[in-house]
């Protein structure tokens, strides 16, 4: 291995493929949006300076924008919460059975392999009033709400509909993952517990969670950040209506720049999304405090 | 495109000759052939009409209402649209504000407001339209507002006419039952679309490119057109009017006793997003959003996207 390091010419080859990956399709696109974001650009003519035109826009003038916004971050609250919580409630449950762990386990992480827009279709239609729940609803004499339509609310019920299929989608990703991490547990610290009388409730709570700390800083960044670039069943279950309602900072972004050919001002949009994940990955790294264990 | 269209007589083929390029023109350049021609109508259901004790088409607002009215006491529900698509309530919304007199071109220079008291009555007007339609209407996307209508749960559709290769599709023992009328109260304006075929500027192959086209628009393509799609067809191709979908009669006498012709709302404003931000005003205003401070939202657009450009 020490040879192999001080080889500088086996350094830059095997660096050279995630170097350059890393600056043609990221580094320098990145870069490239955010200067576009201070210009006024519509891909068919040259990029025209205007300082912080789109970023004064963004905030003093687009409605749509603070709408995006509050639903961005209402998305990230829900998810980084909801997952947590649902998450590691599976993931406990599922190593404590024996029987049907893996079958369970499957059930809940098949719907992260599934097509997003296929499954944002999927229940369009089921939330569609000619279609689906409500058409149940109604052999019960009960009249469901217009789960995709309704409009009432500081967070209206579209988003709070969308937020759960999101749940549902996406908890399977992080019940593995703290799955993972359990199953790293010796199982000595676990019979050392309740040989000393702590029931399996303490155990979690004094043994399981400290020691998977650190995956829930990392689970709950990249629910984070997922969940503040969402997109794809925002579009396919509203499009981001009715009238913008459930718009997010990436369909914004979406509409912006491939409906209105705006590039510019969806690159303003694009930069502030990119903060935005850069704030809250910094936050999440600091307050979640993670002890390293030897497990 | 205008030379190659005005050559070897391919403009003469064309109903109307120069006039059937009036949606394709500006500048008094000709930028795109058009194929066909749709208008936008009432369709309804003569079945329900008849039991509701309709007899004569509404020719006027007033008209509409009490066969609306009429419709709902016989157990129907009078009107099916969809405002989950929102350019479908808008496309009402459009021959509201037509009727009252909103002039589309002041509004985009300026010397209009959204907030006049026209644009205020449309939109009231369609506000009290939208009680007559079917429950669902907020969430029914326009595929499901149309299968209402040709699955005969509700007595009335506003679609264009490209929806009658729809519906005879659908449910084929539906063409007898389905009538056509102009939307009441426009003084004979009718909300008329191409499809339309363009011509990059900068193809090597010009040549190629219209003969291409003009397949489209040869007696063969322009038979098809009106005989299986339903659709008017632009060139003054004779086509046998029995093979033709029923309705299309119905279209083409509202089409040829139209006064006049205008486009799509959404599609003759400032911009695709200022004809965005008026459907979703419309939607907004239809699931409950105070009238004038829907228009607001059109009206800050305006202000902050085209009166200051």
């Amino acid at each position: 291995m020490d040879k192999l390091l001080r080889d500088k010419k086996a350094i830059v080859i095997f660096v050279a493929p995630a170097f350059l990956l890393f600056t043609f399709v990221l580094f320098i696109p990145i870069c490239q949006s955010v200067y576009y974001s201070f210009c006024n650009y519509d891909a068919l003519t040259k990029p025209e300076f205007i300082g912080l035109g789109n970023y004064k826009q963004l905030f003093t003038i687009d409605r749509t924008m603070k709408i995006a916004f509050k639903n961005s971050m209402f998305f990230l609250i829900f998810s980084v919460v909801t997952q947590l919580i649902a998450g590691l409630i599976l993931a406990a449950l599922l190593t404590n059975i024996k029987k049907g762990r893996d079958f369970f386990k499957n059930v809940y992480y098949l719907p992260c392999v599934l097509s997003s827009a296929a499954l944002g279709l999927l229940w369009m239609f089921i939330f569609t009033p000619k279609l689906g729940i409500n058409q149940v609803l109604a052999q019960f004499g009960i009249k469901g709400p217009l789960w995709l339509m309704d409009t009432k609310g500081y967070i209206i019920l579209p988003m709070w509909v969308i937020a759960s299929v999101s749940l549902w989608q996406y908890v399977g990703q992080s019940m593995m993952l703290y799955m993972a991490q359990i199953s790293g547990i010796s199982s000595s610290l676990y019979e050392a517990s309740y040989i000393d009388g702590c029931t399996k409730a303490k155990a979690f709570r004094y043994i399981t969670l400290p020691l998977i700390r650190p995956m829930v800083a990392t689970a709950m960044s990249l629910n984070a950040i997922g969940s503040l670039k969402f997109f794809d069943l925002i579009f396919n279950m509203t499009e981001g209506g009715p009238n913008h309602m459930t718009d997010v900072l990436a369909t914004h972004l979406y509409q912006q720049g491939f409906k209105y050919f705006k590039y510019g001002y969806a690159s303003a949009i694009g930069t502030v999304l990119l903060v935005l994940c850069l704030i809250v990955t910094f936050i999440i790294n600091k307050f979640v405090k993670v002890d390293n264990y030897e497990m | 495109m205008t030379d190659y269209i005005k050559a070897d007589g391919w403009i003469d083929t064309f109903n109307g000759g120069e006039g059937a390029f009036s949606q394709q023109t500006y500048d008094g350049k000709i930028y795109a052939v058009p194929l066909n021609i749709a208008a936008a109508c009432v369709f309804y259901n003569t079945e329900m009409f008849e039991t509701a004790g309709i007899t004569t088409m509404p020719t006027d607002w007033q008209g509409l209402l009490d066969a609306c009215e009429k419709l709902q006491a016989a157990g129907y529900t009078p009107l099916t649209i969809s405002a989950g698509t929102a350019w479908c309530l808008s496309m009402l919304a459009g021959y509201l504000c037509d009727s009252e007199g909103v002039d589309l071109a002041a509004l985009d220079a300026g010397t209009a407001s959204w907030l006049d008291s026209n644009v205020v009555n449309a939109t009231n007007k369609m506000v009290e339209i939208s009680k007559y339609f079917q429950e669902t209407a907020a969430g029914d996307t326009n595929d499901v507002a149309t299968a209402n209508f040709y699955n005969e749960e509700a007595a009335m559709l506003i679609q264009g006419s490209w929806a009658i290769a729809q519906i005879n599709g659908a449910n084929p023992d539906f063409e007898n039952k389905c009538g056509v009328f102009a939307f009441p109260g426009t003084d004979g304006r009718v909300i008329a679309k191409s499809d339309s075929l363009a011509m990059s500027a900068t193809t090597k192959n010009p040549d190629a490119v219209i003969a291409f086209m003009k397949y489209f628009t040869d007696d063969t393509a322009q038979k098809y057109t009106a005989e299986v799609g339903g659709k008017i067809p632009v060139t003054t191709v004779e086509y046998d009017a029995s093979k033709a979908p029923a309705q299309l009669a119905y279209v083409m006498d509202v089409f040829g006793s139209a006064k006049s012709t205008f486009g799509f709302y959404n599609e003759s404003m400032a911009s695709t997003e200022a004809g965005s931000t008026f459907d979703d005003a419309m939607v907004a205003i239809y699931l409950g959003t105070p009238v004038e401070e829907g228009l607001q939202t059109v009206e800050d657009f305006y202000k902050n996207n085209v009166w200051n450009k």
